[in-house]
């Protein structure tokens, strides 16, 4: 009986040992999985820097340099300071009187502005000033009506613009902005035309469009930048000989309808009048670079 | 005993649970050093050059975003990189809505003017996370997806 009595505590006390042993083993596999998943946590949120909005204006030079990736397609021309040797750069002789007056005059006078004077300003043209837009930071800062392929004709007809809650052309959406001043540069995409004198009559239509809309406001016509010498070479139609020839007739243009030629391409080209090769990563579209250049020189010469 | 044990039991499952899942909540994506990355790891075509807020915002019709890394090209293709952070995943998931939106305007713009752009627009990788957004227009997706989730471990 005594021995019963014995036995009966003596796996009781065993198995209180045994329940304590378990109860104390599950409690540190309860910690310690806390513990391992607290660590996990704990490492992807080490990665986290706190990067604070830095102002992009005063950092944005060297945000750039450090970021920026190009691809070099074909040689790189070295850069020139030197005068280029552009045909637009002179005056030429000109039959009317009065545009010749108004070009002499318009070399006098440029003023050098800065980014302030382009906040009521319209800029009009295609994918290369859609570019010159973005490179410069101004695509919030001013009023840019782009769009690729933009032609003297698709400027009346297609509906690239979404403003007020619709799509209109281009010349209806200027007629719905206020501005002061209007800076267009066309021509490139339509090189490929066989008839210049109806890319000239297309072009005078959008500066009578533009005067009626806003008599006032001051124009501004971009010479036509030319591609570089490969580009020229090999695409169909994108010949610089042409973009010689067109800008030569807008210059013709812009004295016979009194509004301001600018001869950008002065800014960018090489002395062999074609646009360098680290100019552009397509030969045609501007980089970064030199759009600063393009932005550069609309600053020189403004009225 | 036996309830003793059952009680035991529930608490290391719903342990196990809250352990796992508290995984997934934490992620945080240093949003400039993901940007880095893919530019120094893809092979672009074109220059691609940081933008501003107000640059970003107007070009993806987003205002809301904590802050961002977008980089856009000089306009020779379609490609870029977007990354947004919000401050949380609804805002997010609203500006998904309209980083799919600029991306099917982009091919309108491109399918005439330049086709051969065409397929990077297709294959563009438009990624939300949580509080963040992700898009990358380049030829090489499938890496850039690969860089990604680096990042979302």
């Amino acid at each position: 009986m005594e021995e019963n009595v014995a036995n009966y505590y003596s796996q009781k006390r065993k198995k209180k040992k045994i329940n304590k042993i378990k109860i104390t083993l599950t409690i540190l596999i309860i910690l310690g999985m806390i513990v391992l998943g607290k660590q996990q946590i704990l490492k992807s949120n080490s990665s986290y820097i706190d990067n604070s909005i830095k102002d992009i204006k005063e950092t944005k030079d060297n945000i750039n340099n450090e970021q920026t990736i190009s691809v070099v397609i074909g040689k790189q021309n070295e850069e020139t300071t030197e005068t280029n040797q552009a045909n637009n750069s002179t005056i030429t002789s000109n039959t009317n009187n009065k545009s010749n007056v108004n070009n002499i005059e318009q070399k006098e006078k440029w003023k050098t502005v800065g980014n302030d004077y382009f906040k009521d300003a319209v800029f009009i043209g295609d994918s290369r000033t859609e570019g010159f837009i973005l490179n410069n930071g101004l695509t919030a800062k001013i009023t840019s009506y782009t769009h690729k392929g933009l032609t003297v004709d698709t400027i009346f007809t297609d509906k690239v613009i979404h403003k007020n809650g619709k799509k209109l052309t281009i010349i209806e959406a200027l007629k719905e902005t206020n501005f002061a001043k209007v800076y267009i540069m066309l021509g490139i995409n339509e090189t490929g035309w066989v008839y210049s004198d109806l890319f000239i009559s297309k072009y005078v239509k959008i500066i009578d469009e533009i005067k009626k809309i806003n008599p006032k406001c001051t124009i501004y016509i971009e010479s036509i930048i030319p591609v570089t010498e490969q580009v020229s070479n090999e695409h169909r139609y994108l010949k610089n000989s042409k973009i010689k020839k067109y800008n030569s007739l807008i210059k013709k243009m812009a004295g016979e309808k009194n509004v301001y030629y600018l001869n950008v391409q002065e800014a960018v080209i090489n002395l062999n009048g074609n646009l360098p090769e680290d100019a552009a990563i397509d030969g045609i579209h501007l980089n970064k670079k030199y759009c600063e250049k393009w932005f550069q020189y609309l600053k020189n010469h403004t009225r | 005993m036996k309830k003793i044990w059952i009680v035991i039991l529930i608490i290391v499952v719903i342990g196990v649970i809250v352990v796992f899942t508290n995984d997934n909540k934490g992620i945080t994506i240093d949003i400039n050093e993901l940007s880095k990355d893919i530019i120094e790891n893809i092979e672009f075509e074109d220059e691609l050059n940081k933008t501003d807020n107000e640059t970003a915002s107007k070009l993806y019709d987003i205002n809301n975003f904590t802050s961002q890394s977008v980089y856009m090209s000089s306009g020779a293709t379609s490609e870029e990189i977007a990354i947004f952070e919000f401050e949380d995943k609804e805002a997010c998931k609203v500006a998904l809505e309209k980083a799919n939106k600029r991306i099917e305007e982009q091919k309108q713009n491109f399918k005439d003017y330049m086709p051969k752009e065409m397929k990077k627009l297709e294959n563009a990788m438009i990624k939300n996370k949580n509080q963040y957004l992700i898009v990358c227009i380049t030829n090489h997706p499938e890496e850039v997806g690969k860089i990604l989730s680096k990042y979302l471990r």
